[in-house]
């Protein structure tokens, strides 16, 4: 008992690191919640892009141009000088930008070669898109203006010819890439839980450990095993404290959501993440020497973890060469469990299964390894 | 004397843990893992690759036309072509789309295609754009009277014409890639977590440490122990940007655009503006130890936060609603000079912001001196 109250006297230190990182964590999530709301479509939406448009013609061609173009793209209004440019292609605020230039017009109705001029960000799809559709309209209006010599005739046609649209469905058999709240509160959960467990429980373990500590402590009538139980039990509630406070804070706030299947099933895999920190924490707590250095450590492995295994950067955008080095992590597979949970309904069960399976065997490895450091520290 | 304080502060500060690791060490470690996490978002997200796509074809003499169009699409000598098309069934085809293999399928039935794909997307919008150019050709073909051989011709000429009129102008020799911006974050962080400033600074208070006490009772003048302790933190803090720099550009080969030497300049500046940052907050009256070096964190942290560190975007809002903050913020001063190397032909707004660092540093060296000169202590 005396073990477990000295370690949770110690403990009373790190109260502000886990305020610090709670408060972090909830602005973060709010923040997220705010960009990220968005909805599975049943309906294809055509995509829209940021279009700048300098009309240097104002013809009754160009503003039919500048007509279409706005019913498929966002027109963005912006200063003509090339930095001010530059600096909306760069912040992808505009998309792509549109110089029509002088007698554009005439040009046309004289047959004479015609060239718009664009600003585009290198290799962009976007560009290409656009410059489709751009191509599309005038090789259609030519067409017109040669048969028919009447520009607004020709203007008329073309729009006509342009509402023709093919017809697109969208399959019911994928996996909808609505991404919840909760999925984004669990991914990010990773890294706050491993800062915050290693920050507060490692600087426990290492003044535990101490040797002046540790000798007081074994020549007392407390015999050496109940010291590593009562240590074994204060490490575990505290990991469990720092985990109900996550959780709970996740059954408040998105109760409709985490009162499910998988809601219990993300419980259940970040409780076996928190045991993988614990692991992390006992291991570091045997290794490390100085209080100082742990700082160092979490920052290191927590974010580490992070950007390999596709924490703060979707999966799906890493390199998979990243992936691969990240397969050696824990996190990995606690992730690769949240994302079949994202697919719940049309999910494989042996993925969540596997997830947590790994998992348990990454925390025996991390204890295992810590108990046999202290073993060989030990007969030093 | 001037030498020997040097050398000393040179000493303490690689000697000191925790100095090596957050201006040495922890930059390289976050580089990485940007490195890890970005380098392939814009091509996978941006920039256009050729769309595979299943077309099943209905056995009639309409598939001739689509196939011609949809192999002229696949068939460009000189740059990516636009199609990859996979003919098959329409079982394989939705296999196909389930795999995520094909973007989209487009199926042919009495003449009329249409596409189903997974969800929204630009390229998704790109396949629909193309059935709708064969769509409005058709349309095109219909309008007119099939004996006028004049017309016939040009809609013909129209409907195979895949002429570009739209002329690339040149936007920037920079590399327009949003993601350098946290490349520039991380150099004004390194620049500016500046603890061996704080440190050194507080080294020379009387009543924070024994050694400070020395110190103020030496014959040595307190200028020179100032400079010599200013000095022997800027050079750690120059020497530990520039080895960032180097790592960046020649080991993870990121382009950081610009000339070299001018980037390293506006480390230098930068790395100055970080050292007289961490010697005026080190300087502050009446402050433990610990508050000063938190404050040293949060000061530095806070100032890249709204450089876009942590969330590029925050940059941006902070330029457009608040642009005095954004040009008196130090971090932001060294992340706007970098940008300005990389995407501007002149020199105007990167002079701009190194001067702005210069007269930055300058004002916090000169109320640190005089926080510092002259100091008496009432009882220690």
């Amino acid at each position: 008992m005396q073990v477990f109250k000295a370690f949770i006297k110690i403990s009373r230190q790190s109260i502000g690191i886990i305020l610090t990182y709670t408060i972090i964590f909830i602005v973060f999530l709010e923040m997220m919640s705010r960009f990220n709301s968005t909805a599975t479509a049943s309906e294809f939406t055509e995509s829209s892009i940021n279009i700048a448009v300098i009309d240097n013609d104002n013809s009754s061609l160009s503003n039919n141009l500048l007509k279409y173009i706005d019913s498929k793209h966002n027109i963005i209004d912006i200063d003509t000088d090339i930095d001010d440019i530059r600096d909306a292609m760069y912040r992808r605020s505009v998309d792509y930008v549109l110089i029509i230039p002088e007698n554009f017009y005439e040009n046309i109705i004289a047959g004479n070669n015609i060239s718009l001029e664009s600003y585009k960000l290198p290799d962009s799809v976007a560009a290409e898109f656009v410059e489709l559709q751009l191509n599309n309209f005038i090789s259609v209006y030519t067409a017109y203006i040669d048969m028919l010599d009447n520009s607004d005739l020709a203007y008329e046609k073309t729009a006509n010819v342009l509402k023709a649209e093919a017809e697109v469905s969208v399959s019911g058999s994928t996996s909808s890439d609505e991404i919840s709240i909760p999925h984004y509160f669990y991914m990010f959960l990773t890294y706050i839980l491993l800062s915050v467990i290693v920050m507060c429980i490692t600087p426990i373990l290492i003044t535990m450990n101490t040797e002046e500590i540790k000798i007081r402590t074994l020549c007392s009538s407390l015999s050496s095993v109940k010291r590593n139980i009562f240590i074994a039990i204060s490490t575990f509630s505290l990991g469990l404290i720092i985990f109900l406070l996550f959780t709970v804070f996740s059954l408040i706030r998105f109760s409709s959501d985490m009162f499910s299947t998988v809601g219990m099933l993300r419980i259940l895999n970040c409780f076996i993440y928190m045991i993988v920190c614990l692991g992390i924490s006992f291991s570091a707590g045997v290794f490390l020497k100085n209080r100082n250095t742990v700082s160092m450590l979490a920052n290191v492995i927590g974010l580490g973890s992070s950007f390999l295994t596709g924490v703060f950067v979707d999966r799906s955008l890493l390199a998979p060469s990243v992936l691969a080095v990240g397969k050696f992590l824990p996190c990995y597979w606690y992730i690769n469990v949240e994302n079949e949970l994202l697919r719940f309904g049309n999910h494989n069960t042996r993925t969540i299964i596997y997830g947590y399976g790994m998992q348990i065997l990454f925390a025996i490895v991390l204890f295992a390894l810590g108990i046999v450091f202290s073993k060989s520290k030990k007969s030093e | 004397m001037f030498f020997h304080v040097f050398k000393y502060g040179l000493k303490i500060n690689f000697r000191v843990k925790e100095i090596v690791f957050w201006a040495f060490i922890f930059p390289i470690i976050l580089g990485t893992c940007f490195y890890a996490a970005f380098s392939s978002i814009s091509t996978s997200t941006e920039s256009f690759n050729t769309i595979n796509v299943a077309i099943v074809l209905e056995n009639s003499d309409s598939d001739i036309y689509f196939k011609e169009i949809a192999d002229s699409l696949s068939d460009d000598e000189n740059d990516l072509p636009l199609l990859n098309p996979t003919y098959c069934s329409s079982i394989e085809a939705g296999q196909l789309l389930e795999k995520e293999e094909v973007t989209g399928i487009i199926t042919l039935s009495g003449g009329i295609p249409s596409l189903m794909i997974s969800g929204d997307g630009i390229n998704e919008s790109i396949l629909k754009e193309i059935l709708n150019k064969y769509l409005q050709s058709v349309s095109m073909l219909s309008d007119i009277d099939v004996n006028d051989t004049a017309s016939l011709s040009k809609v013909l000429s129209a409907i195979n014409n895949d002429i570009s009129y739209i002329k690339e102008l040149k936007l920037t020799d920079g590399n327009t890639d949003v993601f350098t911006n946290y490349y520039y974050s991380l150099i004004a962080m390194c620049c500016l977590m500046c603890f061996s400033g704080t440190m050194g600074s507080m080294s020379i208070k009387a009543n924070l440490s024994s050694v400070g006490i020395r110190k103020n009772l030496s014959t040595t003048r307190k200028s020179v122990i100032i400079l010599g302790t200013f000095m022997s933190s800027y050079i750690i803090q120059a020497i530990a940007s520039i080895i960032l720099i180097i790592y960046l550009n020649y080991v993870l080969k990121v382009n950081l655009g610009g000339s070299l030497p001018l980037i390293t300049l506006t480390a230098l500046v930068g790395s100055f503006a970080g050292v007289s940052t961490g010697t005026f907050i080190g300087a502050l009256p009446k402050l433990s130890e610990s508050l000063k070096i938190a404050l040293n964190i949060i000061v530095s942290l806070f100032s890249c936060f709204l450089s876009g560190l942590m969330i590029g975007d925050i940059k941006y809002i902070i330029q457009d609603n608040l642009p005095l903050l954004d040009l008196l913020n130090p971090a932001a001063a060294i992340s706007n000079a970098l940008y300005s190397l990389n995407i501007y032909d002149t020199y105007n707004k990167f002079i701009q912001s190194i001067s702005v660092l210069t007269i930055y540093s300058i004002v916090l060296i000169f109320t640190s001196y005089l926080m510092t000169r002259r100091e008496t202590y009432a009882s220690l």
